[in-house]
């Protein structure tokens, strides 16, 4: 801390980055025509740690009928297994418009088929989570390159060879699959050695022509990544299934693994269910006017960005390339995420539950950012701070009320903050994660190096809170000039017209569905269906496409020049930069999160305006402190908190009827009374309660007739679930192994609240068992250190392309005594094992020293060869005590574990700016433990001239007596003049130790 | 109902009608309407088919069809070379391939070919000879529905 109250963090900004790199995507804007052809298939493996192939089957479908069904099997399969599939296949029809034999195939047969089919044929192939069933048939795999970098490239047709080994063979390709997150994958098939002249025709040609250097990669479908982009939900077949009315489901099976008639029933079944959900999706997504191919559709932003494509809107850089980079880069340092926090923590209050309706496309429609989708030039207006000042003056939240005022605030502001409420990212807690909070932030006045540059709402947002005006140093206004030509009026869905050069985009897709329950010409199933594709597309085109960064995963670090808060760029290499995407365009996503802020900051205003107060808040939604009369209520650390009045919530929500941009008749008012405040029954307002612990860490409840707490569930007394997933959904369910159920958690949920309110609890029957989650085997990196397994093996028994994986985590202090253990970086892994009985057992391997270590869950250490792991009941406690770091006590101290009650905002002072690029890259896998290291997770943009360690810390050294700092830091005198010189630099535990010792000396 | 006659080996043959496809190129077609890829000469600018090719060569344009396949007998069938190429030979593909190929010279899969081979030259013969019968008869039909229409006059509103 570095003056009283106030904690002096470094605060890390986006950068926006131009690397240099090869290997550029290209979207095709062409229409194409979709095969008439579909080859699908799934397999069936062994449910033991190798997952081999035991069978699967497959669908050759032309036209929708199906002219061939077949079964195949695994290279190692039992005499046994195989007697079974054979007499099966003679005992059963093939599936076929022409009835027939079912084929009967080797996995060698079955890649042949596939080959043909999939890349001489170029036919669509289909499978559901192609990933893991591609895995299945491979024969082996390589680490992939370009393009694949970081993914697998599979090998799939094999020779042998003169010396009896068997080998890929070169004129046929090879298959790349590139995890992005557990929907979706980049997949492709490689170029091969002298390809047929077929081959080098581009699927478009006019002419029949070869390109030279045309690589066909595949028209690979995955139901798994399209069903995804279509709802925005993760999907399991049996989900997406039901979802698409599928007419033959998902079938269940006793026992997975056992080669048997009801097995291969299951599995035929499943093919089936597969290419009726492949008709179903394809024919949904073909509702859709957009002329983007299905097999790329990676996401809801993917259609979203190809509806704007279809309106005849390029991306605002590619129309404007000429757009200054600078302010491209200002406006990405003034980009932070969604408000999200617990206000009062791990105490049960009164609430009601409140959300703002479709926060992104409202805000951008009050803002009018629609004009800037659609104009044909976006002006920058420089040095417009004076204006700005006057602007901020007057500015109050009454003015905010004003729909004429949200058009205002098109604008970004560099201020040198001095206890300003301010977005921030900071490294608020213990761990190493980058956490967006709304605190107090100072800098220092006389210093320009601590100027920062945020949206104009955000400077909006600490005017009404604090009533003060920041410091502005810079300000700049940007401005839509003209209309694009060309605009093309579409049809959503096919269903819904909007004419983008007429009518606010936003305000259609939100009035139209929300008006879809007036509408008597739908049917329940096609009302339903229009309303999650409406929902899908509001927030797909809201927000996200403009901040879309991608890391690329890159052979060798590459230059790239960044701009930042400063005007001049700066340049630097990293391994791994960030590639923003195509419709990219920070100014726009700084303002769109920066007006959701100021959102919830105009209802914070609100609420304690009446002297109330609110339990949690999460981007668009809060829960407010209240109850039916109003009145004091007990609360730790605010014994006398004020709840506002039912009546008096209602009056707030009112007020936001004055910011509608809806038509009345569909919304009444753009802040809702959710309808969890409501009996499901009865429809009169029930008393909800929130308990909250951290941000995205909260349940809503009621209390039942005997006064015990009964969660918000969906079906039995709520529309929807009201306990969040958020840090245990990485966990297998430790009641049923294999099941997506995650009654688990609302159980922990409960538990939790009950022991907290004084009601019997502490009784979860699973506490004592150990805490597994599962994991797959994404990439090489995650199969290196399992590489001892394979050794020696055939590629059937070894662990292949994403198998599934078991992880666990070591408790504090629970790691194991060797020297050759850091326990910064420790994880364990296993190979799946389905039988909990043996997890105890099995050895584990750590993901970062390869070494092999037993597990235990008793005790209270690790020992020299066993880790001391956590149970489900230690997670809990864990989970329960996690600390809200980004906020303070109600004595200003940081909130820490044992922090209950009402919280505050931190004061925060800058230590140093950081310029990072995307911080929520692989977010599955930073919650399952399996990334710990900060580069892999995020890339970090050094700016020499605000390199901390040049400014700051090596003049402080250099003051600084030798002899002493030895002392203090434990780094020997000639490591220090190394330092002291310039011709070293420590590493990050020494940078830790000096820093320290210099803080400590008052030299920096 | 099936749309499509059974198959030997329906991925090869869609890859076969694929790859001619490709070849050609999405806006492949001869000058004289010939548009079915397998009768297009691939890598012909402007796109020729093969009848027109072997005109513009003053060759004839007829084939040898060997109705029972090469393998089983020496018959051959004068068809359009158009045809042999796009038609014939494709349908022979769907044959099992030993009947196809009888490299053993096998007599009861000679006696299949033979079979098959009439099968498939009749239904094209009866097909060719009889089809644009039945669609001259449509056209009459439909003109003399037009005159009739037109005697009538315009409709009242």
């Amino acid at each position: 801390m570095s003056h009283s109250g106030r904690d002096a963090l470094p605060l890390a900004v986006r950068v926006y980055p131009k690397p240099k790199i090869k290997y550029q995507r290209q979207s095709s804007q062409k229409a194409w025509r979709r095969p008439n052809a579909i080859f699908v298939f799934d397999t069936e493996t062994r449910t033991d740690q190798s997952q081999r192939l035991t069978f699967g089957s497959y669908r050759f479908i032309v036209d929708g009928e199906c002219l061939e069904e077949g079964i195949f099997y695994g290279d190692d399969i039992s005499e046994k297994d195989l007697r079974t599939i054979k007499r099966y296949v003679a005992e059963h029809a093939a599936d076929t418009v022409h009835g027939g034999r079912i084929q009967l195939l080797t996995r060698d047969g079955f890649v042949r088929k596939l080959y043909r089919a999939a890349y001489k044929a170029r036919c669509l192939l289909v499978a559901f989570n192609t990933p893991f069933d591609a895995g299945r048939v491979a024969f082996n795999w390589v680490a992939a390159r370009g393009r694949f970098a970081g993914g697998f490239a599979l090998e799939l047709w094999s020779y042998t060879d003169k010396d009896g080994s068997i080998r890929q063979k070169s004129q046929r390709p090879r298959l790349c699959i590139k995890h992005i997150d557990s929907k979706r994958a980049l997949k492709g098939f490689t170029g091969t050695n002298n390809p047929d002249r077929e081959d080098l025709i581009p699927p478009d040609s006019e002419t029949g022509e070869p390109e030279k250097g045309f690589k066909f990669r595949g028209h690979i479908l995955d139901l798994r990544t399209l069903a995804f982009a279509l709802t925005d939900r993760g999907h399991t077949l049996e989900s997406a299934c039901e979802a698409f009315g599928v007419e033959h489901r998902k079938q269940r099976v006793s026992k997975h693994g056992i080669v048997s008639k009801e097995y291969i029933e299951y599995n035929r079944r499943d093919v089936l269910a597969t290419s009726e959900l492949a008709f179903k999706l394809l024919d949904e997504y073909d509702k859709h006017p957009i002329l983007l191919q299905e097999t790329k559709a990676f996401s809801p932003a993917s259609i979203g960005k190809a509806y704007l494509r279809a309106m005849g809107i390029p991306p605002i850089l590619e129309r404007q390339p000429n757009f200054p980079e600078r302010y491209l880069g200002y406006a990405a340092t003034a980009f932070f995420g969604g408000r999200t926090s617990a206000h009062i923590r791990k105490t049960a209050v009164p609430i009601v539950y409140t959300d703002f309706l479709s926060m992104y496309p409202t805000v951008n429609s009050l803002m009018g950012l629609w004009q800037f989708v659609i104009a044909r030039e976006i002006r920058v207006i420089e040095h417009r701070q004076s204006e700005i000042r006057n602007f901020l003056d007057e500015v109050t939240a009454e003015a905010l009320f004003k729909p004429e005022t949200w058009k205002q605030l098109c604008g970004f502001v560099k201020v040198i903050p001095g206890g300003d409420i301010l977005p921030s990212r900071a490294k608020y807690s213990e761990s190493n994660d980058w956490q967006v909070a709304v605190n107090y932030i100072y800098g220092t006045s006389e210093n320009p190096h601590d100027a920062l540059w945020y949206s104009l709402p955000d400077i909006v947002v600490s005017k009404i809170l604090t009533g003060r005006i920041p410091n502005v140093v810079d300000a700049f206004r940007i401005e839509p000039v003209g209309t694009l030509v060309g605009l093309k009026p579409v049809k959503l869905r096919g269903a819904i017209q909007v004419d983008p050069k007429k009518e606010d985009f936003f305000r259609v897709v939100i009035e139209e569905r929300k008006g879809l329950s007036l509408r008597n010409d739908l049917n329940d199933t096609e009302r339903e269906r229009l309303n999650k594709a409406l929902k899908v597309l509001a927030n797909a085109t809201s927000y996200g496409i403009y901040a879309e960064m991608n890391r690329e995963e890159s052979d060798e670090p590459v230059n790239v020049k960044c701009h930042g808060v400063d005007a001049e760029p700066f340049n630097c290499r990293v391994a791994h930069p960030d590639v923003p995407g195509k419709y990219c365009f920070p100014p726009l996503a700084a303002l769109i999160t920066g007006g959701a802020r100021l959102m919830l900051a105009l209802l914070e205003n609100r609420i304690t305006k009446l002297g109330g107060t609110y339990a949690m808040e999460d981007t668009d939604s809060m829960a407010i402190v209240a109850t039916e009369q109003g009145g004091q209520i007990a609360c730790a650390g605010s014994p006398n908190l004020q709840a506002l009045s039912w009546k008096q919530v209602d009056a707030i929500a009112a007020q936001f009827a004055m910011l509608n941009p809806y038509d009345p008749k569909v919304a009444k008012s753009i802040l809702k009374i959710e309808d969890d405040n409501f009996d499901a029954k009865t429809q009169k307002q029930r008393q909800l309660y929130c308990f909250a612990i951290s941000a995205k860490r909260y349940a809503l409840f009621v209390n039942g007739k005997d006064g015990a707490p009964t969660l918000l569930r969906d079906r039995v007394n709520n529309h929807d679930d009201r306990w969040s997933q958020h840090g245990l959904g990485h966990l297998l369910n430790p009641i049923e192994l294999e099941s997506e159920d995650r009654e688990w958690i609302a159980q922990i949920w409960l538990d939790i609240i009950r022991r907290t309110m004084g009601h019997a609890g502490g009784n979860l029957s699973f506490g004592n068992r150990l805490a597994v989650g599962r994991i797959t085997i994404s990439s090489p990196a995650v199969m290196k250190p399992l590489a001892g397994l394979n050794v020696g093996k055939k590629y059937v028994d070894q662990l292949k392309p994403f198998n599934f994986l078991l992880t666990c985590h070591v408790r504090r202090a629970g790691h194991p005594t060797g020297p050759e253990v850091d326990s910064e970086h420790f994880h364990l892994i296993a190979p799946y094992e389905s039988d909990p009985t043996k997890w105890l057992t099995i050895p584990w391997i750590d993901q970062y020293t390869e070494n092999q270590y037993a597990i235990t869950t008793t005790g209270h250490h690790g020992t020299r060869n066993a880790a001391r792991v956590k149970t489900y009941e230690e997670v809990v406690r864990e989970y329960e005590y996690h600390p809200e770091s980004k906020c303070a006590d109600s004595n200003g101290n940081t909130c820490d574990k044992q922090t209950v009650g009402l919280l505050q905002r931190r004061h925060v002072e800058l230590d140093y700016i950081k310029y990072i690029g995307k911080e929520s890259n692989s977010l599955e896998e930073v919650e399952a433990g399996l990334i710990h290291a900060e580069e892999n997770v995020y890339t970090e943009y050094t700016d020499p001239r605000r390199d901390e360690w040049v400014s700051k810390i090596l003049p402080a050294l250099k003051k600084a007596k030798l002899s002493t700092l030895e002392k203090m830091t434990g780094i020997s005198r000639r490591a220090l003049l190394d330092l002291r010189a310039g011709r070293s630099r420590p590493n990050r535990q020494n940078w830790e130790k000096i820093v320290l010792a210099l803080r400590q000396l008052n030299l920096i | 109902m099936p749309r499509k006659p059974a198959q030997r080996d329906p991925i090869g043959s869609y890859a076969r009608k694929s790859i001619a496809a490709r070849r050609v190129g999405s806006g492949g077609q001869c000058a004289c309407g010939e548009a079915r890829p397998e009768a297009l000469i691939t890598g012909s600018k402007p796109m020729i088919c093969a009848a027109c090719k072997r005109k513009r060569e003053g060759k004839s344009v007829l084939d040898d069809h060997h109705v029972r396949a090469a393998a089983n007998g020496p018959e051959t069938l004068p068809v359009p070379v158009n045809d042999h190429r796009a038609r014939l030979s494709i349908d022979q593909y769907d044959w099992p391939k030993d009947t196809l190929e009888n490299p053993t010279a096998n007599t009861l899969l000679a006696a299949a070919a033979s079979i098959r081979g009439h099968i498939n030259t009749n239904l094209y013969l009866t097909e060719k000879l009889l089809k644009p019968a039945a669609e001259l008869l449509e056209r009459l039909a439909l003109e003399k529905e037009s005159k009739k229409e037109s005697k009538k006059g315009p409709k009242k509103a």
